[in-house]
């Protein structure tokens, strides 16, 4: 059985074997961007193309990528703002906003759309929309993907602090609305 | 009434019957069709003459200027800034948010020689205290 390649062999591999090098990261990383994506942006369609336009930048700026952030923490910055980029073209278009997602979850339960919770997810997801963007970020990567502070801090370019801070208050915000939701 | 803790970390959100099994396939074919920049070879770099020849007309300008007006005694009411240091000081702290506040804090280096609590541990006590955000940005 093959074992895994850490990144160190695979950000060696990308300087002499480009393609095969990102064909490895597309394979390890794919499935966790785009539920990191999905969870900013709600929609099944909006992530597929955010999650593409995230490997479309990542592919063009190989050559810009230093050894000095992980590869995981490159591709997630570039996700994140492919993701809130989304978002604010969104916002902009108000073909669909933020609030009215909110009615995406009530319906969802309904069928139909890609979503299958239960009332208390439904719940929760709601809580999680009505956070601001920010600690809405910060709560998904520390929430549902474990992610460590510090790496966290790297991806988002903010000190752990403010980071532990905006979590902190996020769960609070989450709690009181799924408490009275 | 509900609990957090009591809601499962399941993921309820769903994707397309084999939807992650074509997925990779795409995006190696929409990434390889695209070309990736060599490292250094952007555009900033071919910019670098027309930038360095727009910076040296915008310096001489400044110097022109500077000595046009100190030698015409023009320094004086007009070079004022149109606002003060607390009008600026409200305006940022009317938008300004706890992420933010955190990172201005930590910058200043106001905390430096506390021991035992942290700059977080400090700014949360006082929101749950209810003071204004703005309030602790000045007193900090």
């Amino acid at each position: 059985m093959d074992l895994p390649r850490p990144d160190s062999d695979i950000s060696k591999l990308l300087r002499t074997d480009p393609g095969g090098g990102f064909r490895i990261i597309v394979e390890r990383y794919s499935r966790k961007l785009y539920w990191h994506i999905r969870r900013l942006v709600i929609l099944h369609e909006d992530a597929d193309d955010a999650l593409q336009n995230t490997f479309v930048n990542a592919w063009r700026n190989l050559g810009s990528f230093r050894n000095d952030s992980s590869i995981y923490t490159w591709l997630y910055s570039i996700a994140t703002n492919e993701a809130l980029a989304l978002i604010n073209k969104r916002n902009r278009n108000s073909a669909l906003s933020l609030d009215e997602l909110g009615s995406y979850f009530a319906t969802a339960a309904e069928g139909s759309s890609w979503f299958d919770g239960d009332e208390a997810q439904i719940v929760l997801q709601n809580a999680i929309l009505s956070l601001p963007e920010k600690q809405r970020i910060v709560f998904n990567l520390r929430y549902y993907d474990d992610m460590p502070y510090e790496e966290m801090s790297r991806v988002l370019n903010t000190s752990v602090g403010a980071l532990k801070a905006s979590y902190h208050h996020a769960v609070k915000k989450v709690e009181d609305f799924v408490r009275n939701g | 009434m509900k609990e957090l803790k009591d809601i499962p970390k399941d993921n309820p959100f769903r994707v397309p019957e084999n939807y992650f099994e074509k997925l990779e396939g795409r995006i190696i074919s929409a990434t390889t069709d695209s070309q990736h920049k060599p490292a250094g070879k952007g555009v900033i770099r071919r910019l670098i003459p027309y930038l360095a020849i727009a910076a040296s007309v915008a310096l001489l300008s400044i110097i022109g200027y500077s000595v046009f007006y100190n030698g015409s005694g023009l320094h004086g009411s007009k070079m004022s800034p149109v606002i003060t240091v607390n009008e600026f000081t409200e305006t940022l702290l009317n938008d300004i948010d706890l992420m933010t506040l955190e990172d201005k804090v930590a910058e200043s280096g106001i905390l430096e020689g506390t021991t035992g609590v942290s700059k977080g541990d400090i700014i949360e006590y006082l929101i749950s205290e209810n003071i204004d955000i703005t309030e602790i940005y000045e007193n900090l």
